[in-house]
């Protein structure tokens, strides 16, 4: 028990190392993204918020709900999913398209399912700024202290991301159509959780275990209570996000013992 | 400061088969239902029985057909391939030259490549801009370091990836027949950097075909043949062994 807890601190301290060529990938991944785009970055904001215009333009015709309230409401659970999908899809071929540098040089595995969550990050920040000013101008009065907390919520995410990534990568790279499986289990999720459905229809239709058992409606709680409702998370949302945090590194770094020295073989 | 040693003892090395068969989830279902008759594909053994201690100052080079086994001793030396049995200790930094345009992008100038690949070797931005003259210098591109590299000839890309990859000296230095490409006088000045790396490097390894360069660059040398080391022993030796070797009918 021990030893493995001096290998991991050994394993964390290579990543740390290598700070420069993960912060170098993420950054690469962005460029690459927006190279010769007429709009670049401001895509990151325009894509969710086309999105969420039209759900909400849809859905509040059909519930006759408040269609500025519904955006704001959409548009908080838009980008935080987008962010969690390109992360756990993206993830699958991580290793593969890493496969020079792997080949080539002794790295931890860990930093290419890092820099994929990383780069989401900063597109998520992109998609924040906007959701920011949305809610400045549709909810204002619910801007205070307790939107600090959302620093510990960004905190989270990218540590559920980072585990997530690196299930995926592992078995993405085994099994070359794994990404599909795993698009398709995300438009699952999309649509039997609260992302845009509003938690009261479920409530209503008597389906309430898929928010109140669901770690992704937890997960939207901490930024989502701030911005829509003025205040901090709750308990239990917390409980559930750090729970899903402790059992995505326990699958994630089993995985790593597991399948990091014999990785090469499968490229 | 600690001595560069290489020491494999009875190492095997073999490519499993997992890496290699059909393997997509669509495949293990049918074998898993038995609708599908799996090919006969085994672990390849790639290296077989090696031993080898290689001590401070001694330029080892690998010789050896296609296949032989080469860039497989070469990637193990480097700690890429885990050993199926046997024992690798490895002391010293390992700078590895196995392919050149490793980690370029495209789409930026030569300039920030210097950069990039720099991270990759796991300097910091700062150390990477100290390096930048001398390697502009060597590279020889002129203005041109400053246009996106894919506007470079091919010849011009070699420069560049050689130019950076050697400028960081390493304790042990493995070189797989990267010294191939480029022109004439890009060849003379190759050589040149090697040989400034070889005296600061404490080991070198080189796989290469180029038979002439082994007596220039090595004073031992290797000759592997499906995994196994046949000749161990001085350069010149071993280019004739190899020789009589590649005359034989295959085979034998």
């Amino acid at each position: 028990m021990f030893k493995s807890l001096l290998c991991v601190q050994a394993y964390c301290k290579k990543i740390i190392q290598a700070r420069y060529f993960w912060m170098h990938l993420a950054w690469a991944d962005i460029r690459a993204k927006y190279r010769r785009s007429f709009l670049g970055p401001l895509w990151s904001m325009l894509q969710p918020l086309t999105m969420t215009l039209l759900l909400a333009f849809v859905m509040s015709s059909l519930f006759g709900a408040n269609m500025l309230e519904y955006s704001l409401f959409i548009f908080s659970g838009i980008i935080f999913w987008d962010y969690m999908v390109s992360s756990s899809v993206a993830g699958c071929n991580a290793f593969i398209q890493a496969e020079g540098y792997i080949k080539q040089m002794t790295q931890p595995l860990l930093i290419y399912t890092l820099r994929h969550s990383l780069s989401g990050m900063i597109h998520l920040l992109i998609g924040f700024c906007g959701l920011v000013l949305m809610a400045l101008i549709v909810k204002p009065e619910n801007f205070g202290w307790s939107w600090l907390s959302m620093l510990i919520g960004f905190f989270l995410l990218l540590f559920i991301a980072w585990p997530l990534a690196t299930i995926t990568a592992f078995t993405g790279t085994k099994f070359r159509d794994f990404s599909y499986l795993i698009a398709l289990g995300m438009q699952a999720i999309w649509y039997i959780s609260p992302i845009f459905l509003e938690p009261s229809l479920f409530h209503r239709a008597n389906i309430a275990f898929l928010v109140e058992y669901n770690p992704i409606y937890h997960l939207l709680e901490l930024f989502r209570a701030p911005i829509l409702h003025g205040e901090m998370a709750s308990i239990e949302n917390y409980a559930y996000v750090v729970g899903s945090f402790v059992f995505l590194w326990i699958f994630a770094i089993w995985m790593t013992i597991k399948g990091e020295r014999e990785l090469i073989f499968y490229f | 400061m600690t001595n560069a040693r290489i020491h494999l003892k009875n190492v095997d090395l073999k490519y499993k088969q997992y890496g290699y068969r059909e393997v997509s989830v669509k495949s293990y279902v049918l074998k898993r239902l038995h609708l599908k008759q799996p090919h006969m594909v085994h672990d390849v053994h790639a290296l077989k029985d090696i031993n080898l201690d290689i001590t401070s100052g001694q330029r080892v080079a690998l010789l050896g057909h296609n296949g032989a086994g080469k860039s497989t001793l070469l990637k193990t030396i480097a700690g890429l391939y885990p050993v199926a049995q046997g024992e690798r200790i490895v002391h010293g930094d390992i700078r590895s030259l196995f392919e050149l345009t490793l980690g370029f992008e495209m789409e930026a100038t030569g300039r920030e490549n210097i950069l990039y690949r720099s991270l990759l070797l796991g300097l910091t931005p700062t150390q990477s801009k100290d390096l930048e003259p001398p390697i502009i210098d060597f590279a020889g591109l002129g203005e041109f370091i400053d246009y996106p590299i894919k506007t470079y000839s091919a010849g011009m890309l070699v420069r560049l990836a050689f130019a950076i990859s050697t400028a960081v000296k390493g304790d042990i230095l493995l070189l797989d027949e990267v010294i191939g490409a480029g022109d004439t006088y890009f060849m003379e000045k190759a050589k040149k950097r090697i040989e400034s790396l070889i005296t600061h490097a404490k080991i070198m390894v080189l796989a290469t075909h180029d038979l002439n360069t082994v007596g220039q660059l090595c004073n031992r040398a290797l000759v592997l043949k499906q995994g196994e080391i046949l000749f161990d022993g001085d350069p010149a030796q071993a280019v004739d062994f190899y020789k009589e070797l590649a005359q034989r009918p295959s085979g034998i």
